[in-house]
């Protein structure tokens, strides 16, 4: 088995090892596999381990690289996806007890671009039930229970993408599949001290991936380094027809080359003044230290506001409108009732009432905030605030009572369909990591991706390790 | 997605008429509050729409009342609404949370405990407020809903006929663009 230092290196590194044949693809599967068995089960990680798809990816990988056909960064790397991405004979449980023995006959287009890229899928990352597209009260609302965060064990990942986020922080994978309507990839990444990034809406492909919100719902990955991320979106980016959201081939297209983006002019940061109310003492400590840091290597820093107006809403209003029709029919039949978050067992029929009227209006109040948010970073490339305005919270915490707060810049970016990274920016006196985020305008997951990385050229937040581990 | 007709009760036990918990009303009583509700709501609207009843559709009304209405965007904080209006708007989001709770009472009451009814009754009152922020952020005629609507073109080339291989109109390989496969589940 590889030493867990090696396990912990970022994509870049291990793709090094791979193609110089230093590193082989089956004793670096074998060794996630067993630590994914072994850690996996105690952080309720996983769904499911697809151990034999796996070694049998592994060895072919093996096989062409040593033949000269090495395909590129992710050959030969394993990673995770969220269980509410097809993959063709395995279960995709969308981490709820309805679906617990739901197969596809096909894999996501995501799963598909991964394979092409010979990458080597080691297991299905545990989810909240249904992605929290019916509201849950509790971490514990998902088919195998709370995921445990690796940093602290009796606090969660966040959600949804909460075995995505733990995997990758316990290196039981170097990255991992997430998914994001609202929050699910930029908490559990800054819960669970990695990077997550939110591609840009429509940009990554979502054929074969559970519904939630149709007008929101983005997929993109959990991995170690803001570059590791770009290193995967490039991969998974790209026009595909079986999605009505996606973008264009020329839009849709991510080509990533960290030559280009050191090559790149420094970057204009607008500073968000008010992201949060009343963030915890830990999380703006860590954050200012982190503004300060880049504040040397930025062209310029200036204070900015969010827009003002009822986004949060709007946000909330289109995704419970579209979460209600989406599971419209689990909800009719009352199967909802096996779901396991009393939340969630009833405020699928709740968001049945909303009107269509509101709908639209929520859509209407949209196309005004994407008018705004456009003008407000034409003098920036990003804006820059807390991940989250707390750190990992606990295991058994009343979300909806404890964790209910004003999120106006995930609502914003998440209802006009922004690019956006978390990025691991130092800890707090409990030693639980603290997220630093960062926005862009639609399009430009470059600029996210080049934030990030010049945080991380400049700190070691991302390197740190779990100490259970 | 849309609201849902309360006459559209599918379960036999769906006539729920006691509630409980402290917001709980009968359906009686529900009744009259909505019909008294009804009463002032029709009656108070007279002295504000008295400007448009003068010339009901005359240009002139139209101009002054475009003019009058709010900038899009947030509620002019500076216009006071009348007392009564505003109780009237009070009334009315208490009738449409009532609607509302009623309506999944009536098609779905037997699936919960008292429990999760009076759970069910504080979220669709929850869910008022974002509402109402929603709604009195004002919007012209020309603001568009963010949906887009991606017309499914024939991509059907044209193929003469009598050219080998094709049957006129038939597509290449590949060059679908239908709806999405749907899922097929095998379990």
């Amino acid at each position: 088995m590889l030493a867990e230092n090696i396990l912990y290196l970022p994509i870049a590194e291990l793709a090094k090892g791979i193609q110089a044949r230093r590193l082989s693809p089956v004793e670096l599967a074998e060794s996630y596999l067993a630590r994914s068995a072994k850690l996996g089960p105690k952080l309720n990680a996983y769904v499911t381990l697809t151990t034999d798809l796996a070694l049998r990816q592994a060895h072919t990988a093996e096989r062409e690289i040593k033949a000269g056909h090495y395909r590129g960064l992710l050959h030969g790397i394993p990673y995770a996806a969220k269980d509410l991405l097809a993959v063709k004979g395995y279960p995709s449980t969308w981490g709820a007890k309805p679906f617990a023995d739901q197969t596809f006959d096909f894999n996501a287009t995501v799963i598909e671009h991964l394979n092409r890229a010979g990458a080597i899928l080691l297991g299905k990352a545990a989810m909240i039930e249904l992605a929290g597209g019916m509201g849950y009260r509790f971490a514990s609302a998902s088919l195998n229970g709370a995921t445990k965060n690796p940093w602290n064990t009796s606090c969660w990942t966040c959600g949804s993408s909460s075995g995505s986020g733990a995997i990758v922080a316990a290196a039981l994978a170097p990255f991992a599949i997430g998914t994001e309507t609202w929050g699910s990839i930029i908490c559990p990444a800054a819960f669970c001290g990695v990077t997550g990034l939110r591609p840009t809406f429509g940009r990554v492909s979502r054929h074969g991936a559970m519904a939630l919100a149709y007008s929101m719902d983005k997929i993109g990955p959990l991995g170690r380094t803001a570059e590791d991320c770009a290193t995967v979106l490039a991969v998974i980016a790209g026009h595909d027809p079986k999605d009505r959201g996606s973008l264009s081939v020329d839009q849709a297209t991510f080509i990533h080359s960290p030559v280009q983006e050191l090559n790149s002019a420094p970057l204009r940061i607008g500073w968000l003044t008010n992201a949060w109310q009343n963030p915890d003492a830990g999380v703006v400590r860590a954050v200012n230290e982190a503004m300060r840091a880049m504040k040397k290597h930025a062209q310029r820093v200036a204070d900015v506001k969010l827009p003002e107006g009822p986004y949060e809403d709007a946000a909330n209003v289109i995704v419970a409108v579209e979460g209600a029709s989406a599971f419209e029919t689990l909800i009719e039949s009352g199967r909802v009732s096996e779901l396991t978050d009393p939340l969630g067992k009833i405020a699928g029929y709740v968001s049945q009432q909303i009107s269509a009227g509101d709908y639209v209006h929520a859509l209407r109040v949209r196309t005004i905030l994407q008018k705004q948010v456009a003008e407000l970073l034409e003098d920036f490339d990003v804006i820059a605030a807390p991940s989250l305005p707390l750190p990992a919270t606990p295991l058994d915490l009343d979300l909806e009572k404890n964790l209910s707060f004003a999120d106006p810049l995930g609502g914003i970016g998440n209802l006009c369909g922004l690019p956006a990274i978390s990025v691991p920016c130092g800890f707090t006196n409990k030693k639980l990591p603290v997220g630093l985020q960062f926005v862009a305008r639609a399009g430009n997951d470059r600029a996210v991706v080049a934030a990030g990385r010049t945080f991380q050229q400049h700190t070691d937040w991302h390197r740190r390790r779990p100490p259970m581990l | 997605m849309a609201t849902k007709q309360a006459g559209s009760a599918r379960e036999s036990g769906a006539v729920e008429t006691t509630l409980s918990g402290k917001t709980a009303i009968s359906r009686r009583e529900f009744a009259r509050r909505a019909v008294l509700a009804t009463a002032s709501a029709a009656a108070i609207p007279a002295g504000l729409l008295d400007e448009t009843r003068k010339l009901p559709g005359s240009d002139a009304v139209r101009q002054n009342a475009f003019e009058n209405a709010p900038q899009r965007g947030l509620p002019d904080s500076s216009q006071s609404a009348p007392q009564n209006a505003a109780a009237v708007s009070v009334s009315a989001n208490e009738i449409e949370v009532e609607n509302k709770f009623d309506n999944i009472l009536s098609q779905y009451g037997s699936r919960f405990s008292e429990e999760q009814k009076a759970d069910i009754r504080r979220l669709v009152g929850e869910m008022q407020k974002p509402l109402d922020r929603l709604r009195a952020f004002s919007l012209d005629n020309s603001d568009q809903p963010a949906t887009v609507l991606k017309p499914l073109m024939d991509r059907k080339p044209h193929v003469p006929d009598g050219v080998p291989g094709h049957a006129q109109g038939q597509a290449p390989a590949g060059a679908s663009d239908r709806a999405p496969t749907p899922r097929k589940r095998a379990k």
